[in-house]
C-alpha cells in the first residue's frame, strides 16, 4: 500500500480555465495542485526480477472563484483518475535490508471530470450546472523504489517517477467538452512526478 | 482489502473551500441622470401605428446599461445602450391614451457581482401619456392670409419621431423646388404675391424620408380693377388693394390701347402698396384701354420675377361706365336718360340719378330670336315700341317705367310681317300697311286712327310729328301729311333724294317744325309750307343727334365729337375720340348734356 505526492500538468484545463475566465474580477483559486495520490499494489518476486500489478487513484481540481455582498460565483473543475496497471522490477541493488529497484509501471487511466458552475446573486441562485465527463488514457511511468525491512515480513519503501500520459483523449460525456477558443478537444493531462511511501508486507518471502 | 480501502482511498478525493472575496462598495449614491436627446418633447406622445423613440442618456460617471420602454406597465423592449433608437409599435395596443414608460437602468457603482450581471442597478422611471391613433395621419394643407402674407398650414403631424417638415414650391419650370425645412406645421411665403402656385408639404420623420407628402394649389388672387371717370372727368384706374402685400416689393401699371399691343407701356410704378389709384394721363374718350397690373416680390431665394407676376388686368372703355357690357343700340329717353338695349333686355339709365332706373327682360319660351330687333322711340323719348317676332306682338311701353309695358297684336294692321314705325310723343304710331300704304295707330288708347294710301317703299323712311299731326314719307320724294281727326291730306312735296337728306326729324316740342341737315346747313322749317325758318351752317361729317330741350347737339367730324350750340352752331365742347361714330357700335348720343357711347360710357360736358 503506497501514497504519495504528485503533480499535474493538466495543460488543457489549465487553458480552459483562461478562455473562460470571467470579465469581472475573480480569482484562480485552486488551479490542479499537487495532491495526495494513493496506490494499492500487489508484486511478485522472483530472483532480481519482480512483477506486480497496481491499482492508483488521483485528484486534483481548480476554482475560480468571487464572492462579495451581492453574490458568489464560482467554477469548479474537480478532476480524478483510477489508473489500474502492471508494474515489471529490476532489482538493481541489495542490501542486508534494503533493495534498490528500477521499475516501470504501465497501464490505463480511466479519468473522470466534474464541472460545476455556480452563480447566486442578491440571495437567489441564479444558475447551477454541474456535468460529469469522463476520458480514457494510458499511462506509464518509470521510477525507482527503495524499500527497507524493518520486520522480517514488513518493510517501509520510497518512490519516486515521472508519469506519462499517453493519447490525447478528450473528456466527453453526451458532449464533448472542447476549447472554446481554438475548438481543440479538452482531455486531461496527469503528467507530472510522483513521490511517495509504501508499506508493504511480504507474504511468501523473508529477509 | 482493497475493497475495504477503496472507499477510503475515494473519499480523500481533491477538494477545495477557498473563495475569493472581492472589494466592493456597498454604499453608493444614486446617479443623476440626464437626457441628452429624447425626441419625446411633450408631456403626451401621439403615435400613429408605430413610433420610433431616439434617445441618449448619461448617468455622470455611471454607466446607463440599458433602456426599457413599457406601455401600461407592460415591456414592449429594451435597448442595451445608453443612446439609440427604439421602435415602438402599437398595433395590438387598443386605440386611445396609454401610459409610457421609458426606464432608464444604470450601474451602480459598487462592482458587486450582482452588477455584474445586471442583477443590481439603479433605475429610473420616465413617463408619458401615450395616444395612440391607429387611424393615421393624413396631410391636410390650406392656406390663410396674415399681416399681407401667406401663411401655408397643415395638421401636425404629432408623433415625436418627425424629423421635419420640407416645404416645396413648383417653379417657373414645373419642378418642385425645396424651400423650406421646419418643425413648425406653418411656412409664410414671404414672395408669394398672388400669382398661380402650388406647394408641396413633405413630412420627414426619424426613418423615413417620404412618411406623408401632399400637395396644395392657390390660385391666383386676381385684383379687381375698375375703370371710370370722377366728377372732374378724369378717367381713373381703381384697383383692390393686393392681399399679399407685404411682398410686394414694386407695383407695375401697364397701359395700352386693347386692340394695339405696341401702344401698351408703363404708366406707373409704386412700392407703395397702398397706392389704388391711377390717374390716366393718356386717352380718349371711348378709348378701348386696358391696364394691367403686375406685382414684382421681393427678392427671394426661391425664385425672382422681375417682371412681376400679372395679377390685375382690366378692359374697358374710357368714360363714366353705366354698363360692363358694350354694343348697346341708344336712343334718348324723355330728356333724363336714355334707353339702351341689347337682345333680350331693356335698360331705362336715368342721367340725374346716375343709374339704372328700369330694365325690361321679356324673353318668349323657345324663342332663339331677339326680344329687341326692332325698337322705336318716340320723339322726346317718353314712349318706346319693339317688336317681338316670336308671338309676332307689337310691345309698348312708357320708357320711366318698363314693367307698365302693353302687347299688341298688330297683325292685322302690318300683316305677319314687320318692317319699322314711327312713334310719336302721344302714344300715336305709323306704321307700314300690309295693304299698302300706312295705317296711324293710337298704342296709349289700342285705337286705330286710319289709313293712308301711299307708294310703298322698303327703304321708305317716315317721321311723324309728336302730337301725331303731321308726319313725312320719304321714298324718291318727302312728303308731309297732315292729319285731321281721321283724315289726311298732303301738305306739300318735294322731290328729295333721299341720299342727301340725311338728318331730319320733326321738333318734339314743336310739331309744326321740322329739322333738315343736307351736308351743309342745319334748317329748321315750317311744316305747313316748308318755309326756312332758321338756319345754320354745319359741315360736319355726320350730325348725330340734337337736344332740343337745352338747344344743343352732337356732331362729329375728323375724330372729334362736336357739340355745337343750337342757335348758331358754335362748338360749346370738342371731345377727340379715336373711333367713327357712324358705326352702330360705336354710336354716340347727346343727352341733358351727356355724351353716351353705345361702349357703355357716357362723357359729361358739365
Amino acid at each position: 500500500m503506497g501514497s504519495g505526492m504528485a503533480t499535474f500538468t493538466m495543460s488543457d484545463l489549465k487553458e480552459y480555465n483562461d478562455d473562460i475566465f470571467p470579465e469581472f474580477d475573480a480569482k484562480l483559486v485552486s488551479d490542479f495542485p499537487p495532491f495526495l495520490y494513493f496506490q494499492p499494489r500487489l508484486k511478485f518476486t522472483w530472483l532480481r526480477f519482480s512483477f506486480g500489478v497496481e491499482y492508483t487513484y488521483l485528484s486534483t481540481g481548480s476554482r475560480i472563484s468571487a464572492k462579495d455582498y451581492s453574490g458568489e460565483y464560482l467554477f469548479d473543475m474537480m478532476v480524478h483518475s483510477n489508473n489500474a496497471g502492471i508494474v515489471l522490477g529490476w532489482e538493481l541493488m541489495r542490501q542486508k535490508k534494503g533493495r534498490m529497484i528500477a521499475a516501470m509501471k504501465g497501464g490505463f487511466a480511466y479519468s473522470g471530470l466534474k464541472i460545476k458552475y455556480y452563480l447566486e446573486l442578491q440571495n437567489s441562485v441564479i444558475s447551477e450546472i454541474s456535468n460529469n465527463l469522463t476520458a480514457l488514457l494510458y499511462f506509464f511511468e518509470p521510477c525507482l523504489e527503495y524499500s527497507y525491512f524493518v520486520l522480517p515480513k514488513i518493510s517501509l519503501s520510497l518512490h519516486a517517477g515521472y508519469y506519462f500520459d499517453i493519447g490525447d483523449k478528450p473528456f466527453k460525456t453526451d458532449f464533448t467538452l472542447t476549447n472554446p477558443e481554438n475548438r481543440n478537444g479538452v482531455g486531461p493531462d496527469w503528467k507530472g512526478f510522483r513521490i511517495g511511501v509504501g508499506l508493504n508486507y511480504a507474504i511468501n518471502q523473508r529477509l | 482489502m482493497f475493497i475495504f480501502i477503496l472507499p477510503v482511498i475515494m473519499g480523500c478525493e481533491y477538494q477545495t473551500d477557498e473563495i475569493y472575496n472581492r472589494k466592493v462598495n456597498p454604499d453608493v449614491s444614486p446617479p443623476d441622470i440626464q437626457v441628452i436627446d429624447l425626441n419625446i418633447i411633450s408631456d403626451t406622445l401621439y403615435v400613429y401605428g408605430s413610433v420610433t423613440i431616439r434617445f441618449k442618456f448619461t448617468a455622470g460617471n455611471l454607466e446607463v446599461k440599458k433602456v426599457s420602454f413599457l406601455i401600461d406597465g407592460e415591456e414592449k423592449g429594451v435597448v442595451f445602450s445608453d443612446g439609440g433608437s427604439f421602435n415602438l409599435s402599437l398595433s395590438n395596443q387598443r386605440p386611445g391614451i396609454h401610459d409610457l414608460s421609458v426606464r432608464i437602468y444604470t450601474t451602480t457603482g459598487s462592482g458587486s457581482l450582482a452588477e455584474e450581471f445586471d442583477a443590481e442597478s439603479y433605475t429610473e422611471n420616465r413617463t408619458w401619456k401615450l395616444v395612440y391613433l391607429p387611424q393615421g395621419y393624413n396631410l391636410e394643407i390650406s392656406s390663410s392670409t396674415e399681416d399681407g402674407l401667406l401663411h401655408l398650414h397643415w395638421n401636425r403631424y404629432l408623433s415625436s419621431d418627425l424629423k421635419e417638415y420640407i416645404v416645396y414650391k413648383r417653379n417657373s419650370s414645373f419642378a418642385y423646388s425645396e424651400i423650406y425645412r421646419t418643425r413648425l406645421n406653418e411656412y409664410i411665403d414671404s414672395a408669394y404675391v398672388g400669382e398661380d402656385a402650388e406647394y408641396a408639404i413633405k413630412v420627414v420623420t426619424d426613418d423615413n424620408p417620404e412618411y406623408a407628402q401632399n400637395w396644395f394649389r392657390i390660385n391666383s388672387d386676381v385684383i379687381q380693377m375698375s375703370l371710370n371717370m370722377n366728377s372732374s372727368g378724369q378717367y381713373i384706374v381703381n384697383w383692390t388693394k393686393p392681399r399679399y402685400y407685404n411682398a410686394i416689393d414694386t407695383i407695375i401699371l401697364w397701359q395700352g390701347l386693347a386692340d394695339n399691343s405696341n401702344s401698351v407701356h408703363r404708366a406707373m410704378t409704386t412700392t407703395n402698396p397702398n397706392d389704388t389709384v391711377f390717374k390716366v394721363l393718356s386717352g380718349k374718350f371711348g378709348d378701348k384701354m386696358s391696364f394691367y397690373i403686375r406685382l414684382v416680390p421681393h427678392n427671394s431665394a426661391f425664385e425672382n420675377s422681375p417682371q412681376g407676376n400679372l395679377l390685375g388686368h382690366i378692359t374697358g372703355y374710357l368714360g363714366f361706365s353705366y354698363d360692363k357690357d358694350e354694343n348697346w343700340t341708344l336712343l334718348p329717353a324723355d330728356n333724363d336718360g336714355f334707353i339702351y338695349f341689347d337682345c333680350f333686355k331693356i335698360n331705362r339709365y336715368s342721367l340725374s340719378q346716375l343709374k339704372l332706373i328700369s330694365e325690361l327682360k321679356y324673353q318668349i319660351k323657345n324663342c332663339s330670336g331677339c326680344l329687341s330687333s326692332a325698337v322705336s322711340s318716340s320723339n322726346t323719348g317718353k314712349y318706346l315700341s319693339n317688336f317681338v317676332y316670336c308671338d309676332e306682338t307689337l310691345l309698348f311701353s312708357n320708357t320711366e317705367d318698363l314693367s307698365t309695358y302693353s302687347l299688341h297684336n298688330i297683325n292685322n294692321i302690318t300683316g305677319p310681317s314687320y318692317h319699322s314705325l314711327s312713334l310719336a310723343d302721344n302714344g300715336t304710331a305709323l306704321f307700314h300697311s300690309s295693304q299698302g300704304g300706312y295705317d296711324l295707330y293710337n298704342l296709349v288708347s289700342s285705337s286705330r286712327i286710319g289709313h293712308y294710301n301711299s307708294d310703298y317703299d322698303y327703304q321708305t323712311v317716315q317721321r311723324i310729328a309728336p302730337d301725331g299731326s303731321y308726319f313725312t314719307i320719304c321714298t324718291d320724294s318727302l312728303k308731309m301729311i297732315k292729319v285731321s281727326d281721321s283724315s289726311f291730306s298732303e301738305m306739300w312735296k318735294i322731290k328729295y333724294l333721299k341720299d342727301y337728306l340725311r338728318f331730319y326729324e320733326f321738333n318734339p316740342f314743336n310739331p309744326d317744325e321740322i329739322y333738315f341737315w343736307e351736308g351743309s346747313r342745319l334748317e329748321v322749317r315750317s311744316c305747313n309750307d316748308l318755309s326756312v325758318i332758321s338756319s345754320i351752317h354745319l359741315s360736319d361729317l355726320y350730325l348725330l343727334n340734337i337736344d332740343y330741350k337745352n338747344n344743343e347737339f352732337l356732331s362729329y367730324n375728323s375724330g372729334h365729337l362736336l357739340v355745337r350750340s343750337l342757335n348758331d352752331g358754335s362748338v360749346k365742347y370738342d371731345i377727340p375720340v379715336n373711333f367713327d361714330p357712324h358705326y352702330w357700335y360705336f354710336a354716340c348720343i347727346l343727352v341733358n348734356h351727356t355724351i353716351v357711347s353705345a361702349k357703355g360710357v357716357m362723357y359729361f360736358l358739365q
